[in-house]
């Protein structure tokens, strides 16, 4: 009887018992077997399995032994100085020279980022925000000027008129600014980021303003207007409060960390979450993660600190880039280790660069705006 | 540094021969996600499938010396990852699904003939339909950097995609190797010193 044939052919299959021939046939069957179903994955999450897998690959490769680098360090550290002597022209050269491998070169030092935004108004002009005096920009209804702190306030008139226009403020990398919108919420703003807000929220339900980059929250107590943000897919729903959102489309996640009051977070297919303050929530093409925050890394920037607790390299480099405005690229194999300390965001590029050699072992070519990492 | 291996599976393993980890990190870019997709169907077990991909590139780095010049690659890995498969198979407690599957093959496929052999031209036709069944523009990406060795600049600009588009279609593996080849040509360097 045919059925049993099969079954008798799997007998022998998980027995061991198969001859070649017998051998053959289960495999035949195996390469056709389910080939018609449909595995549904999208891209990104074939690319996530790709990067797992490899990072298992990966640590199966030779790696060099570290004794003969250490020996060989010294050579090159030898070879350097004789070509340093030899001819001045030496790091002009596009060429990684030999010695970029043994110690850090500084041809210039650059300044840190500072306050520099623009506003783009409603009528799609775009006006720098360094040199604003009180009361330089106006808007039908609305009259813009800058605090003696710095902060930029909007003053909308009594009289104002609902509108659906837009102001968007911007800041380059190495900027940061501050503003008061209509309703009374304070927002900072990091490097390389956009806030774009309602000139007016009348008549509006809802308070809706969009973020990219990253941004420091103080939102005026509102019940009955609920204040919203959303950054790429994901929509924070506040309900007055402190809080940070991390939403830079380089970074893998979106961060929203809040230090006080309430916010929720919808926009992932699971359904939204809420926050309770000293929370945190990482919102990736998998979902929303809600763990512990550690609050004062999260706003740091907003008291010009960098603070890293446990990031890697790749990640301190990504901040390093957006406030220093810097080209970073990476030469031979570094040690991508976790990092700690805490820098002020006021010292020069040269002194936090040699903070990262000194904790992690990684030395740095520093060339105009360019910023090669070496081992 | 580019990363751009635009070379055809036979030169590919020659290069590997040679320890070419960029070549090694362009054979995995090529082939990992077809040898997943293909494990994990057979398996409807994301894990396994992952650990049995894992595996199979590894024996392949650790035997590159003993891999047969002119033996194609893709029915090496498709073999490789094969056979992993029936082992796990072999432990697994058999359902009517298989009894019949495994039926209609004796009854349909080998025409009688009592031949089974995997052919070059059923893995191809497998790979095929691997690709054919992965989201579009992967899919377009793929099939350029596979059949006609384009790289990644000229694949950005025949599909109208940002080279870094592309360049993360085509894994963030390459972006690894990449690193890493900076320290062999490194090593080199000092070999000749």
């Amino acid at each position: 009887m045919q059925k049993s044939e099969a079954e008798k052919l799997f007998d022998k299959f998980k027995n061991g018992t198969c001859n070649a021939a017998e051998m053959e046939a289960v495999r035949y069957w195996l390469h056709y077997y389910r080939s018609e179903t449909d595995a549904k994955y999208s891209s990104a999450e074939l690319e996530d399995i790709s990067e797992e897998i490899w990072s298992k690959v990966e640590l199966a490769l030779p790696e060099r032994k570290p004794r003969v680098i250490a020996l060989k360090a010294k050579i090159a550290a030898a070879a350097a100085i004789v070509m340093l002597t030899l001819g001045g022209l030496y790091f002009m050269q596009n060429k990684a020279p030999l010695s970029n491998q043994v110690a850090s070169v500084y041809k210039n030092d650059i300044d840190p980022g500072g306050d520099k935004a623009y506003l783009i108004l409603a009528d799609g002009k775009k006006v720098s925000l360094d040199h604003l005096q009180q009361g330089d920009i106006t808007q039908p209804g609305v009259k813009i000027s800058r605090s003696a702190d710095g902060m930029v306030i909007y003053k909308t008139s009594a009289d104002q008129a609902a509108t659906d226009e837009n102001n968007t403020l911007e800041t380059p990398r190495g900027g940061r600014f501050s503003i008061v919108l209509p309703d009374g919420t304070k927002a900072w703003l990091n490097a390389a980021s956009t806030l774009t807000y309602p000139l007016s929220f009348k008549n509006k339900k809802e308070r809706i303003v969009t973020l990219s980059g990253e941004g420091y929250f103080e939102v005026a107590h509102d019940k009955l207007h609920p204040f919203m943000i959303r950054s790429q897919r994901q929509t924070v729903q506040v309900l007055g409060t402190h809080f940070n959102i991390q939403a830079y489309s380089n970074e893998k996640k979106i961060r929203t960390t809040l230090l006080s009051g309430s916010v929720r977070i919808s926009g992932s297919m699971q359904g939204s979450k809420t926050l309770k303050p000293g929370e945190q929530a990482d919102f990736t093409t998998n979902g929303v993660t809600v763990s512990q925050a550690d609050t004062e890394q999260a706003n740091a920037w907003v008291n010009d600190d960098f603070v890293f607790n446990g990031e890697d390299l790749h990640t301190v480099m990504r901040q390093v880039a957006r406030w220093y405005d810097v080209d970073v690229v990476y030469d031979g194999e570094q040690d991508n280790a976790a990092f700690y300390s805490t820098i002020s965001r006021k010292k020069k590029l040269s002194e936090i660069l040699k903070a990262l050699t000194m904790n992690q072992g990684v030395h740095f070519k520093l060339e105009g705006r360019r910023v090669t990492v070496m081992p | 540094m580019s990363a751009n291996l635009p070379y055809n599976d036979q030169q590919l393993v020659l290069l590997l021969k040679q320890d070419s980890k960029e070549a090694f990190g362009e054979i995995y870019g090529r082939y990992q996600t077809l040898l997943f997709l293909f494990a994990v169907k057979k398996l409807q077990d994301e894990e396994t499938a992952k650990d049995i991909v894992q595996e199979v590139f590894i024996s392949l780095w650790n035997n590159r010396a003993t891999i047969i010049d002119s033996a194609p690659l893709a029915p090496y890995l498709y073999r490789s990852v094969l056979n992993k498969v029936l082992n796990i198979f072999r432990s697994k407690g058999v359902t009517e699904e298989y009894i019949a599957s495994l039926q209609y093959t004796l009854n349909n496929f080998s025409e009688g003939s009592a031949d089974y052999l995997i052919r070059e031209k059923d893995i191809s036709a497998m790979i095929e339909l691997e690709i054919a069944n992965l989201p579009d523009r992967m899919r377009e990406v793929f099939d350029l950097r596979r059949k006609e060795y384009l790289s990644n600049k000229e694949i950005a600009l025949k599909l109208n995609l940002s080279e870094h588009t592309v360049a993360t279609h085509m894994k963030n593996a390459l972006k690894i190797l990449r690193k890493r080849l900076g320290s062999a040509i490194f090593s080199v360097y000092f070999i000749n010193l």
